[in-house]
């Protein structure tokens, strides 16, 4: 598979998933780009040992956690938009709501939750994480609960 | 009450304009030459350091063999502390196969717990080598008065004993502040992979 063919296909894929684990589009920008550097580099060792996507999917786990790294920027930045959505919950600020609620989880759920809802299959999941995939099924339950309660009290 | 809200809807509705490939590419040009730069510095200095040590080793023609043994040590301190430091540098670049989150936490981990040995163990090596060998080094030139070698070697013990006493363990103390939180979040989210 060609780069930029890959580019094309996985690009919002990425950038929501590390969108959700910082909830700040720069930033969140930033690792999507460190993530198809690594890719680009790393291609030529890809052997079809996985799908081309739980491959590409792992490298920006792996640069999502090291941001633990880098700085202490963990501070949350959320989006203007939200202000507005306090009052009047809608599309927009459900979305931002959504990221912002996602980006405040534990890293590692932050990770798994990104990837179910990207539709990544559990057991390509349980391979990015390094779970079983049963394992990696209750963890989704138990987000999906708590993104939903979440998502109750803010729209009352 | 609602329990069907479609996240996966919502989600998937935030677009982001990919950036122009050209972009991408600049970028990890100027990542490349930044990395390129740094090893490139840290070699010239070595090599300047060891360059300037061999050169006095031969205009001065040292004639005892306490001030060979002094600049074989610096030389060798230097060397050391530099090897040491490059082997971990890349550690995680070398990797051909894309680890999972659980296998490349504890590659992290491991990675951080080696900085700390550098940190402590070498840095101590480093200061013994280099403080030994500037003092046999010195031997041959100091005037042998107990006046010069007292001053001399009283100097340099006092700068030394700076260094030892006051900004190593205040360097090391800094970074192994740092490298321990970092442990610290590498085990807590260790935890939350093996946590039911």
């Amino acid at each position: 598979m060609k780069f930029e063919d890959i580019y094309k296909e996985f690009w919002q894929k990425v950038y929501r998933i590390c969108l959700g684990y910082v909830n700040d589009p720069d930033w969140a920008k930033d690792i999507a780009q460190e993530t198809f550097i690594s890719v680009f580099q790393q291609l030529s060792n890809f052997r079809n040992q996985s799908s081309i996507g739980t491959w590409i999917y792992r490298i920006a786990a792996n640069h999502c956690l090291r941001q633990i790294e880098k700085n202490n920027k963990l501070t949350k930045t959320t989006f203007p938009i939200e202000l507005a959505a306090e009052e009047q919950p809608d599309l927009e600020g459900k979305i931002a709501y959504l990221y912002k609620s996602i980006s405040e989880l534990p890293e590692l759920e932050r990770i798994i939750i990104s990837l179910e809802l990207e539709n990544v299959k559990q057991a390509e999941i349980a391979l990015i994480v390094g779970l079983s995939e049963a394992n990696i099924r209750v963890k989704i339950h138990r987000i999906k609960v708590k993104l939903t309660q979440k998502f109750n009290r803010y729209e009352q | 009450m609602s329990n069907n809200i479609d996240f996966k809807d919502l989600w998937q509705k935030k677009i982001s304009e990919p950036p122009a490939l050209s972009e991408l590419f600049s970028l990890a040009s100027k990542l490349k030459r930044q990395l390129l730069i740094k090893t490139v510095l840290l070699n010239i200095v070595l090599i300047l350091t060891a360059a300037i040590i061999i050169g006095i080793w031969i205009y001065y023609q040292p004639q005892l063999i306490t001030t060979k043994i002094g600049i074989c040590l610096v030389i060798f301190a230097i060397f050391s502390f530099v090897f040491v430091q490059s082997r971990i540098l890349p550690y995680l670049k070398n990797e051909k196969e894309i680890l999972n989150l659980n296998e490349y936490l504890i590659q992290l981990k491991k990675l951080r717990q080696k900085e700390l040995f550098i940190q402590t163990t070498m840095m101590n090596i480093y200061f013994i080598l280099l403080a030994l060998g500037v003092f046999l080094y010195m031997y041959e030139y100091v005037p042998k008065t107990v006046l010069s070698i007292s001053l001399t070697y009283g100097i340099t013990l006092a700068w030394f004993s700076l260094n030892w006493f006051y900004i190593r363990p205040k360097g090391i103390k800094k970074q192994q502040e740092k490298t321990n939180s970092l442990i610290a979040k590498f085990e807590e989210l260790q935890k939350q992979i093996t946590e039911q």
